[in-house]
């Protein structure tokens, strides 16, 4: 069973929102220590959208992809 | 019922020369969406690989004496030894590896990413690269790691240096015996 709890569309959802926050906060779109944070902040949904599982997700057994098969 | 000596048949069965065991049930519907490809290929690879099919239901000695937790899972085998198994729905590619490595004898190609994790990471990695020329240089380089990890499976540098020190300190996926 894969660990993978995102569908190809909340990943690709997710890495656009952290590249979005990567631009408003390193590309100087908000200055400051605001903007490092916005821009620290935008790699979780990056990583999570890259790696395919949300840490949110897990502890309520939620998934936005297709079970691929199912335990015995 | 099952009985031992069903467990025993099909454990012999693994021992002709390829074999691929794929363990399903009925109620499964994962284990109906392969099950188009697996026949295909069966009919493929007639006289060549002995595809043998375990209903979970019906046979759980089989089960167990296999290790298997999920379904659908498929397992290739050469000469009783197992070669590697797949758990989850799989492509029909990556049913025709499985197949392949049986009759062959060897181990089934490794996976990487699927295509669509190529795709994101290539995506995202460019996007971070263009964003780390202009503002900040690391995060060109994450952009380079993450390009990178899109591919790294057919980096030739990777596979014969990084991945086998991987396996002995057991990072590697789980080898056959």
């Amino acid at each position: 069973m894969s660990f993978v709890n995102e569908a190809g569309w909340d990943r690709a959802l997710r890495i656009i929102a952290g590249i979005v926050l990567l631009v408003l906060g390193f590309g100087g779109v908000i200055g400051g220590t605001a903007g490092t944070i916005v821009g620290i902040v935008g790699f979780i949904p990056l990583l999570t959208g890259l790696v395919g599982w949300c840490p949110l997700y897990a502890p309520f057994h939620f998934r936005t992809n297709r079970k691929q098969g199912a335990t015995l | 019922m099952p009985h031992s000596s069903d467990a025993a048949r099909q454990q012999d069965a693994t021992h002709d020369a390829a074999v691929i065991l794929e363990f399903w049930a009925p109620w499964c519907a994962p284990c109906r969406v392969m099950t188009p490809a697996l026949d295909r290929l069966e009919e493929s690879y007639r006289d060549r690989v002995l595809v043998r099919r375990i209903n979970a239901d019906d046979d759980p000695i089989t089960v167990r004496a296999h290790g298997v937790r999920a379904i659908p899972t498929v397992i290739a085998f050469s000469h009783g030894r197992e070669l590697g198994r797949r758990t989850g729905v799989q492509s029909p590619a990556a049913l025709e590896q499985m197949f392949a490595a049986a009759e062959a004898g060897t181990q089934p190609g490794g996976r990487g990413p699927s295509r669509l994790d190529r795709g994101l990471r290539l995506g995202a990695g460019a996007l971070l690269v263009a964003l780390g020329v202009l503002t900040k240089p690391l995060l060109a380089l994450a952009g380079g790691v993450i390009i990178f990890s899109a591919v790294y499976d057919r980096c030739p540098i990777w596979n014969q240096l990084v991945a086998p020190a991987l396996r002995r300190v057991g990072f590697a996926r789980r080898r056959p015996d």
